[in-house]
């Protein structure tokens, strides 16, 4: 999903860092969002709604909705779209499950 | 030009009730001057304690409300997220946990099922209460309701039996004739009408004052913090004995938290915390200071330390009716005929909510059903004082 | 910790008056909930008339560089929860930040357009996909469809489009209460005048034009094909709607419809289409719940975008010291949002007696905000101009009170 060559803006120089989701191993740029890291790995599915148990993904992109909340190594509901991934960085879904 | 049956001023969960049970054999119009259930009604906390309030009457009437609470669901035919999950009344200090023994043998004589659990017994509910609580007043008869789907529900079903609900359109005057009130006049024309039921809660005054009725209804300030979505973390709803002492002593111990803080504590289906919350005497003023937040939030964590890193989402203010003795004003007026008065519920709006509209329809029938229970709710129990 | 200025929102209209001020002298806070300064400048590219491309990133840069040589104090990762007076600007994590003058530059929120499935993973508003393909470098999808026509939904179609992404298509949003004026083709043709010399199709261009004229706009309506047109090779279907967005657990295709003559909808027709993403662009709002907060005064002015806080000339609130800029006082362009940043930061800076010659320098300010907006390329609003006269006009009835 990664835009490697952009005809306007060129081409991207970023370090990998690794981050985990849901205990996957997955390789994440160094400085974007955690909602981006996991877009780039294909990834739609956040988590689920408390009530509903529907799937949840990005959808503002701005931290205005809350809809991307996710659990970030043990903290929930850390906003993905506003939340810059670190090497190292453990996320996990918050599953309606888990309610 | 328009008429109606009966109008009802305020569409809180007081006006919306009141409203659902007149629309059964009437034409009813319900004049909101904002949003449904957008003032008192939508800024409070979702419990519907039995417990807390005082034995005798007060318990009596709380009973009535909550064996409407039984069937409301199926009446309404839809959810109002009723839950017959219990509350406590955690006991933090010693000097507390005296009065809270005689408080439960109280209960017990007037018929709650209220039992007082030690230290122990309340961890091992509460895990996430401090460990220095002292024990708790725990009464299985306490529930919830989601109070902002109540005012609608009762909406829906007297839309249903034909009222017309009407938000922002604001009464501006009641219009007397000989004594009697003939119409009332919004913003948007004039209805015609021979009852008016004035449900506007803190702001009941003022509308009494448009048909000349003498009624005194102080809105007093309270403020809740409400946090994200969390696990369940709490069971049923909580209040702390200072709540009590708040709520029924005038006289505090020097300890006691400032502005009038006492714990209300629960979970919403949702997930999310409501914590309450101060009591104030600020006019209509809503601008609550950081520190009144904070000193709520202070408390709570100081009974429920599992609090401490939860994020508030916001917060939320409200105006609760109050008349000075702890009970609702549900009477005819004397001075003008056709002229009701069902407002006063202070804090407990969402538990008297279901009774009160059959408390208004009885009245205005002069049916003898309810008289029992509207006798102590007349207004002149007030001005005698 | 005290300031002369307190900044919240680090867009093109928070970092404008920020650099402004502390040029001047002001000891000046910003403050943003985001990781990075420049706020939506970020994601927005467009090309101007000369063929150049103008990138907001880079504006981004320039400007943080600027903000860093100035000592102004940043505050990142950190949500303001309360401005108390008078004033005291608090932040989440416990700083109270107190100043004398606070400006709000919180820009904008896009509106909910909610359709059978919108909360579907893969769904997104049009500005995060923005912001994902420009900033992140992450296509939102491969093949994407696009619900609701508007200059910012066309630019950034265009700009999915230049990323290598598949565009499906441009649609109309269903017709209910929130989202009537958005499936009206005599809106649409009213939204898109604002970007009519910009538009890459002549039938766009003319129907810009003719949106100033209500009998030509009429015409148009109707003249508008129902197969749709092209532009930049992406169909635009102005005849066509999305009913429900489907999928399991995520977006997997939208069922359209024809809307045909009289608004109706052909729904025994209604075709499904493959996708993996669906942005919905519903508008853009002022994000204005601070001020309100803190007790500023508001107007709701639809030609805005919404409710705005009323401020003077000099983007001052009815409330001493609280002041705007940008988005927050009606939608426009990053453009117009740092002149008002200067605007704003001119007129603090001439509060705190560090100008010697405010008149000029007030002045100069406030022109330099007419000529960003008279010279902007897209009108994110139809008939922003009419929108500013009216709030200007309430200012000053409750001035004369």
């Amino acid at each position: 999903m990664r835009i490697n060559e952009h005809p306007v803006l060129g081409r991207q120089k970023k370090n990998i860092v690794n981050i985990t989701c849901n205990g996957v191993d997955y390789e994440a740029y160094e400085g974007e969002s955690i909602a981006a890291a996991l877009l780039a790995n294909d990834i739609r599915t956040l988590g689920y709604s408390e009530k509903g148990k529907e799937p949840r993904g990005i959808y503002c992109g701005i931290g205005h909705c809350y809809e991307c909340r996710v659990m970030v190594n043990g903290e929930r509901n850390v906003r993905a779209c506003m939340t810059r991934v670190k090497d190292g960085m453990r996320v996990e879904s918050q599953s309606g499950e888990l309610l | 030009m328009e008429t109606a049956d009966a109008v009802v001023i305020g569409g809180g969960v007081i006006g919306t009730s009141i409203a659902y049970r007149l629309a059964e054999h009437r034409k009813v119009i319900l004049l909101e001057r904002g949003e449904l259930g957008a003032q008192t009604s939508g800024s409070c906390d979702k419990a519907i304690f039995l417990q807390s309030k005082k034995p005798g009457f007060p318990i009596k009437l709380a009973q009535a409300s909550r064996e409407i609470y039984e069937t409301l669901e199926e009446e309404l035919d839809t959810s109002i997220e009723f839950k017959k999950n219990g509350g406590m009344i955690v006991i933090e200090s010693e000097a507390h946990l005296a009065s809270m023994k005689k408080f439960v043998k109280e209960r017990n004589k007037a018929g709650l099922d209220v039992k007082l659990l030690d230290d122990k017994e309340v961890h091992a509910w509460q895990p996430g209460l401090s460990g220095d609580i002292l024990g708790a007043a725990w009464c299985a008869q306490d529930a919830e309701v989601n109070p902002l789907l109540l005012s609608q529900a009762f909406a829906q079903a007297a839309k249903r039996r034909g009222a017309d609900i009407r938000p922002h359109t604001e009464a501006t005057d009641i219009l007397c004739e000989r004594g009697k009130v003939v119409g009332v006049q919004t913003r948007h024309g004039k209805i015609t009408t021979g009852t008016i039921v004035n449900a506007a809660g803190p702001f009941a005054s003022e509308i009494a004052d448009m048909a000349g009725v003498g009624l005194t209804i102080m809105p007093r300030r309270g403020a809740v913090l409400i946090t994200e979505k969390l696990e369940p973390l709490i069971h049923g709803n909580i209040l702390c004995s200072q709540y009590i002492a708040a709520k029924h002593a005038a006289s505090d111990t020097a300890d006691a938290p400032p502005y009038g803080i006492g714990l209300s504590l629960g979970q919403t289906e949702s997930g999310n915390l409501l914590i309450g919350g101060s009591r104030e005497f600020k006019g209509f003023d809503k601008s609550v200071g950081p520190e009144v937040l904070s000193a709520i939030a202070r408390h709570a964590v100081r009974i429920a330390p599992v609090l401490k890193n939860v994020k508030l989402i916001r917060s939320m203010v409200g105006f609760r009716p109050f008349t000075g003795d702890g009970l609702p004003i549900i009477d005819k007026a004397k001075e003008v005929e056709g002229f009701f008065i069902a407002a006063g519920h202070e804090g407990d709006g969402i538990a008297l909510a279901p009774i009160t509209g059959h408390l208004v329809a009885s009245l205005i029938d002069n049916k003898e059903q309810y008289k029992d229970l509207l006798k102590p709710l007349q207004l002149d129990r007030l001005q005698a004082v | 910790m005290t300031y002369d200025l307190v900044v919240i929102g680090s867009g093109p209209a928070g970092m404008s008056a920020a650099i402004n001020a502390a040029s001047y002298g002001a000891r000046v806070a910003i403050v943003d909930e985001n990781p990075v300064t420049g706020g939506k400048l970020l994601g927005q590219m467009h090309e101007d008339p000369d063929f150049e491309w103008w990138i907001g990133e880079n504006i981004a840069r320039e400007m943080t560089s600027e903000v860093k040589k100035l000592d102004i104090d940043t505050f990142l990762e950190k949500e303001v929860w309360g401005i108390f007076p008078q004033w005291n600007v608090m932040l989440h994590s416990g700083e109270q930040l107190q100043a004398s003058n606070v400006l709000i530059a919180t820009g904008a929120a896009e509106k909910a357009m909610p359709l059978p499935g919108w909360t579907k993973p893969g769904v997104m508003a049009i500005g995060a996909a923005q912001t994902l393909t420009n900033y992140h470098r992450v296509k939102p999808g491969h093949n994407v469809a696009i619900i609701g026509v508007d200059p910012l939904s066309l630019s950034v179609a265009h700009e999915l489009k230049m990323a290598d992404v598949n565009v499906a298509g441009i649609f109309l949003p269903p017709s209910n209460a929130l989202t009537s004026d958005k499936s009206s083709p005599m809106q649409i043709i009213d939204d898109l005048s604002g970007m009519a010399h910009l538009a890459p199709n002549r039938l766009m261009k003319i129907a810009g034009k003719m949106a100033k004229n209500p009998v030509m706009k009429k015409a148009a309506a109707k003249f508008y094909p129902s197969f749709g047109m092209k532009v930049w090779g992406i169909p635009l279907f102005l005849r066509k709607t999305v009913l429900a967005i489907e999928g399991k657990e995520q977006a997997e295709t939208v069922k359209t419809a024809k809307i045909v003559q009289n608004g109706q909808l052909q729904q025994e027709n209604a075709k499904s289409i493959n996708v993996d993403c669906v942005c919905i662009s519903g508008g853009l709002y002022p994000l204005a719940e601070l001020a309100s907060s803190a007790g500023c005064a508001f107007a709701y002015i639809k030609e805005l975008g919404g409710h705005i806080p009323l401020h003077s000339p000099e983007m001052e609130t009815t409330q001493e010291g609280i002041f705007v800029a940008g988005n927050i006082t009606g939608i426009e362009s990053a453009k117009v949002a740092m002149a008002q940043g200067k605007l704003a930061g001119t007129a603090i800076s001439d509060r705190l007696g560090l100008l010697n010659n405010p008149q000029k320098a007030v002045t100069r300010a406030r022109k330099e905000v007419e000529d960003a907006s008279e010279q902007a390329l897209i009108q994110f609003q139809p008939n922003i101009g009419y929108g500013r006269e009216k709030a200007e006009q309430i200012w000053r009835e409750k001035a004369d009170l």
